[in-house]
């Protein structure tokens, strides 16, 4: 493969990734309120994500690739509310386990990232408009 | 004659410089993975002086009287080690974006005054053939 184009290539897999992990931010985000349906259920649980490095055997490169979707298991949070549906027979509900600051803490990491990569992207396009223009004088 | 030996430089400059744009990306693309150690090249300067060391030893002869094979070298320089940076954060990961960033813009900065450098030879060479 092109060495010139693999760095737009790892950079291209570094903003998908990203991507993926915004996704799963903003599901966490939406259900940061999601209870259960039935009496003392349990509710909707943080989803995590983890990346793993992994070489490309096509063209020798590092990409970057999601390695794993997990739940976190710290405890949910209880609220009273007997007028829940989802309240046990105390009038407890179980609320999930999102904290939105951490959740913005993410999604602004993410945001970071992407424009590292973005900005990789955008150099190494320039590096061959730069190759092409020798052929030029 | 020296000017074709600055092209085969400036040629070799740029393989180098695609070389350490394609460290830094993937060294930015796992910012966010676990456990990743940042990685960087080996300086240009280095391989350069063991390209001259290749030219020197050559084949081995014989006879000093035999004929000297020169040139006979592969590119096998783009040889990666792990850097140990100041920042390592809790997930073991120690990518600093900015020092690469930074290192990016390095690389496009070079290879800008590579390719002028290639251009204005070229522009030379032009000249004296069409006189």
């Amino acid at each position: 493969m092109d060495p010139l184009l693999s760095p737009a290539r790892i950079a291209a897999s570094g903003m998908s990734a990203q991507s993926e992990r915004l996704l799963i931010i903003s599901e966490n985000i939406a259900n940061a309120r999601s209870t259960g349906n039935t009496p003392g259920a349990n509710p909707y649980a943080r989803k995590t994500i983890s990346f793993t490095s992994e070489v490309d055997r096509a063209s020798g490169v590092n990409l970057i690739k999601v390695s794993s979707y997990g739940v976190d298991r710290s405890p949910f949070k209880v609220e009273l509310n007997p007028g829940s549906p989802a309240a046990d027979q105390n009038g407890y509900v179980k609320l999930p386990n999102v904290n939105p600051l951490i959740e913005m803490a993410d999604m602004r990491q993410a945001n970071r990232i992407y424009q590292a990569n973005l900005q990789i992207y955008k150099q190494s396009r320039e590096l061959v408009s730069m190759t092409l223009d020798l052929m030029r004088t | 004659m020296s000017s074709v030996q600055l092209f085969s430089i400036a040629s070799q400059k740029a393989q180098w410089l695609t070389e350490k744009q394609g460290v830094i990306a993937s060294n930015i693309a796992n910012a966010s993975t676990t456990g990743y150690q940042s990685r960087e090249i080996e300086p240009f300067s280095s391989i350069l002086k063991s390209q001259a060391s290749g030219f020197s030893g050559g084949l081995s002869r014989t006879h000093s009287k035999h004929l000297n094979a020169q040139g006979i070298t592969d590119r096998s320089h783009a040889s990666k080690g792990t850097t140990q940076s100041i920042e390592i954060s809790h997930s073991g990961n120690s990518v600093s974006i900015e020092a690469e960033l930074i290192k990016g813009s390095e690389v496009a900065r070079s290879y800008a005054l590579n390719a002028n450098i290639v251009k204005s030879f070229h522009r030379m060479l032009l000249m004296s053939v069409k006189g």
